[in-house]
């Protein structure tokens, strides 16, 4: 999900993690209301920058998660093992959550959020506050988990993750979904242009492939007219000029964009 | 009952890390020497001004630090979107909010047994002798605690955390006081009166709950009485605690909490 702050991804994600009621119409998750007990032992949820006990350590911590969710004895300890393993926090699993530096939080959550094996993780903007090795840990980590036939809801303000993870992109401005495409065809929306900058006699690399239709021309004339193309770069837009763009005058139709 | 074993767990952990284990043992130290000091004061019997103060010290550290850490509870993991975490897991809401509660006692009670053992020693010392009825007024305190903590963490449900406890201390003077609530209805007018009335009905009776009379004199104690009075603690902890989870949870779900 992407969208500008305050567009309704978090609450979105909350409705869906059964955490929230909506104030009309009905979330179900698996045929079964969001809220109910049943819903909610197939969803894992991580919010945004959340606290985790940090007197614990990292296995007492999936533990804790574990029996939440009802899970105990050798079960449970399969599961937390498991789980440590395929977060790659094996080797740290006895020490204090204190000493975990941001990216290895973000897995461990994770970690604690898949223990139970729901069928769908949400994650509120699981890359906030991490620096690029921090986000790549957690990309591996959602890779592996999306590997593992996990359904995951994510929200990001990064079209850098939508390009990495995500198999389809829900857009979302002020409560509504005016766009939800499969990333593949994302590019139609985040890329808006073609910047070419004349003058000088080197023509870097640009990506042919990525270009849409529509610019394709311009691309390939200006690749052709090298001798006075200094740079040549696709124009990327971001989620906040993207997004607001699509919203109709009078507000899209939510049926029009299913997940 | 995993779910709530877990979270008792994890809370009295948290709890003891807040340090009041180690502010418990300062104070059950400070009451020792304070109440020594006290007992030299007293003309006759030292041993009965030692329970006096004593107990009446213990009852005011722990509530108040009862009070406060149960109204934080919930504002607290709202904040920090821990409750976010636990109720996105099929636990219900009460279950969270009795297992942070239980928790959370648990290290008062843990607390509250330093400190009468402190307090035992420090009577035991001016010759006085910590008997059966001088436990059952430290046991009726404990009680006391818990009723005014589960208080706070009711109101702390609808209310600000220095709100509720200020809201838990005003039902705890009113519930210590109802003799006084129904003598004064008496003597003021019908409106005022039905209004006492009315108060002394509604709050705990925590006066009720109180056996330092029995400690300090040794009068005697009727067990039907101290049976009632253990009851209907338990009944204002279990509502209060059911309540705090009712209400917390409408909130929730709501996004009010």
């Amino acid at each position: 999900m992407v969208g500008p702050n305050g567009a309704g991804k978090t609450t979105l994600i909350q409705l869906i993690a059964g955490l929230r009621l909506p104030s009309r119409g009905r979330v179900t998750v698996a045929g079964s209301a969001a809220q109910s007990k049943v819903a909610r032992a197939q969803t894992g949820f991580l919010p945004e920058r959340s606290y985790l006990p940090e007197f614990l350590s990292g296995r007492e911590y999936l533990r804790f998660c574990g029996t939440l969710a009802s899970l105990q004895g050798s079960d449970l300890e399969r599961r937390v093992e498991r789980g440590l393993e395929g977060v790659g926090l094996t080797g740290a699993a006895d020490l204090r959550l204190k000493a975990y530096s941001k990216g290895m939080l973000q897995r461990v959550g994770i970690a604690g959020a898949l223990v139970h094996d729901p069928k769908i993780l949400l994650l509120d903007e699981p890359m906030s506050g991490l620096d690029p090795d921090g986000r790549e840990e957690v990309r591996k980590v959602i890779r592996e988990a999306s590997a593992a036939g996990k359904t995951i809801i994510f929200s990001t303000h990064l079209l850098e993750d939508v390009e990495a993870l995500c198999d389809r992109v829900l857009m979302i401005d002020h409560g509504r979904a005016p766009a939800c495409v499969a990333a593949a065809d994302s590019d139609r929306l985040f890329l808006t242009g073609v910047l070419v900058v004349f003058s000088g006699a080197s023509l870097p690399g640009a990506e042919p492939e990525r270009v849409p239709g529509r610019f394709r021309k311009i691309f390939e004339d200006a690749s052709s007219a090298a001798e006075g193309v200094r740079r040549l770069s696709l124009d990327g837009a971001t989620v906040h000029r993207v997004v607001p763009r699509l919203r109709t005058p009078s507000g899209a139709n939510p049926k029009e964009a299913p997940l | 009952m995993s779910s709530f074993i877990s979270l008792f767990l994890l809370s009295a952990r948290e709890q003891i890390r807040n340090r009041w284990i180690y502010l418990s043992l300062f104070f059950g130290l400070l009451i020792v020497f304070f109440v020594l000091f006290l007992s030299r004061l007293a003309l006759a019997n030292a041993g009965r001004a030692v329970i006096t103060y004593g107990v009446a010290l213990i009852h005011l550290v722990l509530g108040v630090s009862t009070a406060v850490s149960c109204a934080a509870l919930l504002h607290k993991d709202s904040e920090r979107r821990f409750s976010f975490l636990v109720l996105a897991r099929p636990v219900s809401a009460i279950q969270y909010v009795a297992g942070r509660f239980a928790g959370t006692v648990a290290v008062q009670m843990f607390n509250w047994l330093l400190m009468s053992l402190a307090l035992s020693l420090a009577t035991l010392m001016v010759g006085g002798v910590p008997g059966g009825q001088f436990w059952l007024a430290l046991f009726f305190v404990l009680l006391q605690v818990g009723v005014l903590g589960a208080l706070g963490l009711l109101f702390s449900s609808v209310v600000m955390p220095a709100v509720a406890v200020a809201a838990a201390g005003a039902v705890y003077v009113a519930g210590a006081s109802v003799s006084d609530l129904k003598f004064a209805a008496v003597k003021l007018g019908p409106v005022t009166g039905g209004l006492l009335n009315g108060i002394a009905a509604v709050v705990p009776a925590f006066e009720r709950m109180s056996y330092l009379e029995s400690a300090v004199y040794g009068t005697p104690v009727v067990p039907a009485v101290v049976f009632a009075a253990f009851g209907t603690a338990v009944a204002w902890i279990v509502a209060c605690t059911l309540g705090a989870g009712w209400v917390f949870e409408r909130r929730f779900r709501a996004g009010g909490a």
